[in-house]
């Protein structure tokens, strides 16, 4: 692991459920401000990499290492504090809570006050809530859901719930976020929207995204360098460009209906 | 002592001691088959220490709350990693244990004759005032990073373990702060009742106060207060109906959760604001800039 | 919306007690006397015995014009045998019925947990709670001023089963076994000890075991093995049964002697009569008594089930109580609760079904109040002696 290397070094990475192995031997790197997109037909193992690089599953072999620590192994909740945040496939909303408790959960971990402080209502328990409401305000005025802010996250829309979640996973400001299928039950307006979106949120914070999608134009828009899965294997890596002329890639996977 | 301050202090110390199940179920979403056994835990350790220790009272009730507490760590150490049904078999085991241990011990305990004598120390004032720094304690707690934790968990606990949120942590801690406030309870009971005994505190005491909580509703503080001292002096309020008020009482819980199933009070708080007594401001953090564009989808506004 | 919905429903919760605080006190032409029972839990059965027994006497003294042209009126309040239902029933038969008397379970813990209660709301409890704690107070050695007892207390009837046993049957080795978990098993095997080791006889061995348990062959080989005359079993309902049958299993020939749960327990069909046969135990009432089957079949017809022993001791309890009034009246032409207290600690030859029930001052317990030693022949208790239980020394 020597330094230069960039933000995030997966090595050999992988997983088996029972017999079957979900992801085998990925390697891959995501660099500073750098956006990483891995496609791959529905059961590539696109989401299992998500979930080894997030802790959500343990691995059975390789590395992760991020900002020169390997954290294959560690808890999720461990993952998270180092500043890794991520979205899920089907959003994952804590439903019980309205929109600005979902976007203040981000900060928790960060609390500088235990459960005994926040028994008696020590006044630190009120400056860092204060602070943290304000903060999260901010981000959810950046995803345009101020106005939602005190509505129970159950009750909204799907295209609102996704903002949600991607509000909540930002305000903990991660090195890196990983987004899973973030297109996913959006029509094509939303979709473009979504992108200039990525593209500005990228623009402005200056942190890396790995983005999984199986929409193209998404990757393809958006993404500095590109794996492509099948099967659990890396078939091909590359820029937008390459992958797009790369045979055994458009054989396996784009196939005609790429253009 | 007149009757109805009886009723009264007996109503605050079970809604004191219903709290430790709110804490634990409107929290965490976890059932406690056991958290009675702390209720008795807090009552048999206050009351050995005063009577058999002569260990002044205030510090015996301290004591309750540290042994119940001491207990509750390792208890929950050891099953709050295991899955949430298990976890309700697991402190129902635990409740079950700690009355037959009650039993057992007959030298000290006095077994299944209960433990007489104890003095009466517990006056209504106190009662009053420690359901009082209870209900306060919870509601400090809820509205803290530990309330949105907890309730994130009890939603989705992967989501939250993402977030940061270190699960198993948070269930431990309110598991014990559960734990505290029901072995609190106790003791004042031991030292009201001045008599206590194993039979008291079994797993159908437990079931009671889950079903007070889910009465008056498991995410209002207002609600399994309200659930916890209605129900606690409802079976006094239907004396009139002699035996049949076992059954009155049954129908009455059956009608709210069948037609209610979020409980009496839902979601809803008792404050100055919910009285509309008090403006609800926006919060800190008020004016934003360009909060206008809602309908410009996602990046369309600044 | 939801709001006023959930206070409606509070306030309909709470309106009740409004109108309960508002009245419930009695007319100055009723005597008010409370119940304290278990009318809905697992002890129902003698909470109900007690009830009816009480009622039927209530009845025939308020159909002889009751006490002093005012009649008898019993309240009763149901504790689903949970000690704090027990001490909120009454503080509220004190506070807003104004009670002049409470008559009290048959259960012991209910009057351990009400005699410092009724210390200080000083109105008498009358009831059946055997153990002695709920009539001794325990620190200080002298009785609950309050609380009396209707019937022997258990140390009186085991001494009266273990005297009948050195005296009349000449035996002197014991064996003992016993539900250690139960707190009347306990209050029964401590007394019987205690007569038994002052009195010349020798404990040869002592077993226990616990309420889950169903198999108690390792005690009784035990017991086998110490060589006993007779072995004391003073255990509860469920176990009466097994443990008869297990030791006749064994072939255990010793002497056994029981309790007065035997009745209908080891009377019943559930126990194998060549598993009872012989055994000796003692019981409140004489079962060939003439008055006591015209008593009986009184209740039967009345209720429907027949009377338990419960029965024929809570209407001696109520007697007494009701006597105590009376002589109240007689002396004062008024009656206040310590008045029946006074009364009741003069309590002298009351001719109940138990026999003439006089209370000690000194105790709060009857005195000379016999306890009968029935045996078992073929399945049927037989009566063989009465016992006066001797003091305890």
């Amino acid at each position: 692991m020597s330094e230069g290397q960039g933000l995030l070094e997966v090595k050999s990475l992988s997983k088996r459920f029972g017999g079957v192995t979900a992801v085998e031997d990925f390697n891959a790197v995501v660099r500073d401000n750098h956006l990483v997109g891995i496609i791959g037909p529905n059961g590539a193992g696109k989401t299992t990499i998500l979930n080894l690089l997030s802790g959500v599953y343990p691995c059975n072999s390789g590395e992760v290492v991020f900002e020169g620590r390997n954290v294959a192994g560690l808890k999720s909740y461990e993952i998270g504090r180092l500043g890794v945040a991520r979205t899920f496939q089907n959003i994952r909303l804590f439903e019980d809570m309205n929109v600005l408790d979902n976007v203040r959960t981000a900060y928790s971990w960060r609390a500088r006050y235990g459960l005994l402080q926040a028994m008696v209502g020590w006044k630190g328990v009120n400056i860092f809530e204060r602070a943290v409401e304000e903060k999260a305000l901010h981000w959810l005025d950046k995803v345009g859901l101020y106005k939602h802010r005190h509505e129970y996250t159950g009750s909204l829309p799907y295209g609102l719930q996704r903002r949600v979640e991607l509000a909540r996973a930002l305000a903990g400001e991660p090195k890196l976020l990983l987004l899973d299928e973030p297109a996913a039950g959006l029509n094509p307006a939303e979709v473009r929207e979504l992108i200039e979106f990525i593209q500005k949120l990228f623009d402005e914070l200056g942190l890396s995204i790995i983005l999984i999608e199986h929409r193209m134009e998404v990757v393809m828009r958006l993404c500095h360098w590109i794996y492509v899965q099948d099967f659990g294997r890396t078939i091909g890596q590359g820029t937008p460009e390459q992958i797009r002329k790369d045979p055994v890639v458009i054989k396996a996977y784009l196939g005609e209906e790429f253009e | 002592m007149s009757y109805f301050i009886t009723v009264g202090v007996f109503t605050a110390i079970t809604t004191l001691g219903v709290l430790g199940t709110f804490v634990l179920t409107g929290l965490t979403g976890l059932f406690s088959l056991g958290q009675a056994a702390f209720m008795g835990l807090g009552a048999y350790v206050a009351a050995l220490a005063v009577v058999t220790f002569h260990v002044p009272f205030p510090l015996a009730l301290v004591l309750a709350v540290v042994v119940a507490v001491g207990v509750g760590y390792v208890i929950g150490f050891t099953t709050l990693k295991i899955r949430q049904d298990f976890f309700a078999l697991a402190t129902f085991g635990f409740g079950e244990a700690v009355r037959a241990v009650m039993n057992e011990s007959v030298k000290w305990t006095g077994g299944a004759m209960g433990f007489a004598g104890v003095p009466r120390l517990t006056t209504p004032l106190l009662a009053l005032v420690s359901l009082v720094a209870g209900i306060w304690l919870v509601r400090n707690v809820r509205g803290s990073k530990f309330g949105r934790d907890c309730l994130a968990v009890r939603t989705d606990e992967l989501a939250a373990e993402v977030m940061g949120i270190n699960a198993f942590d948070h269930k431990l801690k309110v598991f014990l702060l559960g734990a505290g406030l029901s072995a609190f309870a106790g003791a004042l009971m031991a030292f009201f009742t001045t008599y206590v005994e194993p039979a008291m505190f079994g797993w159908m005491q437990s079931a009671v106060w889950i079903i007070m909580v889910f009465f008056g509703g498991r995410d209002s503080l207002t609600g399994a207060i309200v659930g916890a001292a209605s129900l606690s002096a409802l079976p006094e309020i239907l004396r009139f109906a002699s035996q049949w008020r076992v059954a009155i009482y049954t129908l009455i819980i059956l009608l709210i959760i069948n037609f209610r199933p979020a409980g009496l009070f839902g979601r809803w708080e008792l404050s100055f604001e919910t009285l509309g007594l008090k403006r609800s401001g926006p919060g800190p953090g008020r004016r934003l800039p360009g909060h206008a564009a809602e309908k410009g989808g996602a990046g369309a506004d600044e | 919306m939801r709001k006023s919905l959930a206070l409606f429903l509070i306030l309909a919760m709470l309106a009740p007690v409004a109108v309960l605080a508002a009245g419930c006190s009695g007319g100055s032409n009723e005597i008010l006397i409370g119940n304290i029972q278990d009318l809905s839990g697992p002890n129902k059965a003698f909470g109900l015995a007690m009830t009816n027994a009480a009622e039927m006497y209530k009845e025939k003294l308020n159909a002889a014009g009751g006490i002093n042209g005012k009649k008898v009126r019993i309240i009763s309040y149901d504790t689903k045998s949970e000690v704090q239902e027990a001490i909120n029933a009454y503080q509220r038969l004190v506070d807003q019925d104004k009670v002049l008397a409470v008559l009290g379970p048959p259960i012991a813990n209910m009057g351990i947990a009400l005699a410092p209660i009724a210390e200080g709301k000083k109105v008498p409890i009358v009831g059946l709670f055997m153990d002695e704690k709920a009539t001794t107070n325990s620190k200080t050695g002298k009785p609950y001023t309050y609380m009396f007892l209707g019937q022997n207390s258990s140390g009186a009837q085991a001494r009266a089963i273990a005297a009948y046993a050195i005296n009349d049957l000449k035996l002197k080795k014991f064996a003992i076994l016993y539900n250690q978990q139960n707190a009347y098993s306990v209050s029964l095997a401590e007394p019987f000890i205690a007569y038994v080791t002052a009195n010349g006889g020798t404990i040869v061995d002592k077993e226990t075991f616990m309420t889950a348990d169903k198999d108690y062959k390792a005690q009784l080989t035990k017991i086998r093995q110490a060589k006993p005359e007779a072995i004391y079993m003073p255990n509860y309902p469920q176990e009466i049964p097994l443990t008869l049958q297990q030791a006749y299993d064994l072939g255990i020939k010793a002497t056994i002697l029981g309790d007065n749960s035997y009745i209908p327990f080891a009377t019943s069909s559930n126990t194998d009569p060549k598993a009872s046969e012989g055994v000796y135990f003692p019981y409140g009432v004489d079962p060939s008594d003439a008055k006591l089957k015209q008593f009986s079949d009184e209740y039967l017809a009345k209720f429907g089930y027949a009377a338990i022993a419960q029965s024929y001791s809570g209407w001696d309890a109520f007697g007494a109580l009701i006597e105590a009034i009376k002589r109240s009246y007689a002396a004062s032409k008024k009656v206040t609760p310590d008045m029946v207290t006074t009364e009741m600690n003069k309590t002298k030859d009351f001719p109940g079904y138990q026999g003439s029930l006089t209370i000690s001052p000194d105790t709060h317990r009857p005195v000379g109040l016999p306890m009968i030693i029935l045996q078992m022949k073929g399945g049927k208790p037989t009566t063989l002696a009465k016992v006066i239980p001797p003091a305890e020394k």
